[in-house]
């Protein structure tokens, strides 16, 4: 039996591109068989309102300030199900053919039990526009999307607090060694 | 009181609700540690703790008159912080979607060094669940026995007693693999 | 009381809030308790209850506004704390499935 595919989507667009490039609206419905839901749908405006309310005096969210300053959008949908097989892998390829433009690059993949993607979006060699990441588990489907300009190293730091893989910076860096060898 | 007092004694009214105004800014500076301490170790926030916590002393401003001596103050305070921080969390409806059985293991490369350590320790209290964080809180924070915590919390102290018993032994199997060495 | 228990002990200690905080209490509780003290003037009620009335209601406005923004700029600061939670948990769990390949 195939294992249920696992597709974690973390997106991070620096393009100058107005709006949000990586919809994640047909995700909604899967909101029905779902037993809790987390949408988190906050453009510009919102995510300036909320960096205002972020506590320089917690660490966390101090480190979130700086990561979300110049951003244009932050987008979750996150999925939990009483029992698997409550969604299809072609759920996802409306999310998936949003990320088959050359400029997403991929980085991670894990197969398995639990599938994981980890795709940078690059517009020239020395910028990342984005950061992709898809996680596809039996009873769990996260897909979060944020556009805006990444700060690789602040996510470096962020590793720790939130969990964020201390190496992922690292890989970034090494992917921009390799272009320009 | 002091106006009640002030006012039996024939000082003039204005003059009594100064007195009150500044003894009442006095209590403010000397509990407020206390009251957003228990805001902040139980809502996590630095922003929405200190509003709660002026709310509380607003609160204590319009009881003024009913509250007799310092100590009852004290006491007054905390039952007050303590409501107001479950109404919060009952209003806010954010979806703890992971309880401290469910947390991760802290990750391997953590040092033990005490800033992290004490920084986790609070990110798995936000863990526990309303009750159980407001007693762990009130006995580690406040250092309470058990029967005061029942007082304040309203509940029986078999109830503290059970609620800080399983607290304790997640929080401390929790934190164990924060200080373990080589975890893989 | 055990180690363990020092550790919570520590973890729990008491912190300050912000340096203006008593001083922001105290304009909140007497701006409430203004309109009452002008009132005892009687010399000047006419225009000292006036005066009162406006304040009040600017202040009441005032706080009102105060009221939706925090609520609304609370609310967006929720969901953007709980986005980057749900961001980093799913990072380092692949972070623990790569390292284990590794």
């Amino acid at each position: 039996m195939r294992n249920r595919r696992i597709i974690f989507l973390l997106g991070l667009a620096q393009a100058v591109v107005c709006g949000q490039s990586v919809k994640l609206d047909a995700l909604d419905k899967l909101a029905d068989k779902a037993s809790e839901t987390v949408t988190v749908s906050l453009d510009a405006n919102l995510l300036k309102m909320a960096s205002r309310f972020l506590s320089k005096d917690d660490p966390d969210q101090a480190q979130i300030q700086k990561l979300v300053a110049g951003l244009r959008g932050v987008y979750v949908r996150n999925f939990e199900f009483d029992k698997p097989g409550q969604y299809q892998a072609s759920d996802l390829d409306p999310i998936r053919n949003q990320l088959k433009d050359p400029k997403w690059k991929k980085i991670v993949q894990v197969r398995g039990r639990d599938h994981a993607d980890v795709l940078l979006r690059q517009e020239d060699e020395h910028t990342i526009s984005g950061l992709a990441v898809i996680v596809a588990e039996p009873t769990e489907l996260t897909v979060v999307y944020i556009d805006g300009p990444i700060d690789v190293d602040g996510l470096s730091k962020l590793a720790g607090n939130f969990g964020i893989p201390e190496d992922i910076g690292t890989k970034v860096e090494k992917e921009k060694e390799k272009k320009a060898k | 009181m002091i106006g009640s007092l002030a006012q039996e004694v024939g000082i003039p009214r204005a003059v009594a609700e100064a007195d009150r105004s500044r003894a009442f800014e006095a209590a403010v500076r000397e509990h407020q540690a206390m009251v957003f301490s228990v805001a902040y170790h139980f809502l996590q926030d630095h922003a929405v703790a200190e509003e709660l916590a002026q709310e509380v002393f607003l609160e204590l401003y319009r009881h003024w008159d009913e509250l007799e001596s310092r100590e009852h103050r004290i006491h007054w305070l905390r039952k007050v912080a303590s409501r107001r921080c479950i109404d919060q969390t009952r209003r806010r409806k954010l979806r703890n979607h992971v309880s401290l059985e469910e947390a991760p293991e802290p990750f391997t490369w953590m040092p033990a060094t005490d800033p992290i350590l004490k920084r986790y320790i609070e990110q798995l209290l936000g863990k526990l669940a309303d009750t159980p964080r407001l007693v762990v809180i009130m006995r580690y924070q406040e250092g309470l026995e058990p029967a005061e915590i029942a007082d304040i919390l309203d509940m029986p102290v078999a109830t503290v007693k059970s609620h800080l018993q399983r607290s304790l032994a997640l929080l401390r199997r929790k934190l164990s693999f924060a200080t373990r060495e080589g975890e893989s | 009381m055990t180690d363990f228990e020092d550790q919570l002990r520590r973890a729990l200690e008491r912190k300050e809030p912000s340096a203006d905080f008593a001083a922001r209490v105290m304009a909140r509780a007497t701006q409430k308790k203004r309109p009452l003290a002008w009132v005892q003037w009687q010399s000047w009620a006419a225009a000292g209850i006036a005066a009162s009335l406006c304040l009040g209601a600017l202040g009441l406005e005032v706080e009102h506004r105060h009221t939706v923004e925090l609520r609304q700029g609370q609310a967006a600061r929720a969901q953007l704390i709980q986005a980057m939670e749900i961001t980093s948990k799913k990072l380092h769990q692949i972070h623990k499935r790569v390292q284990g390949t590794l």
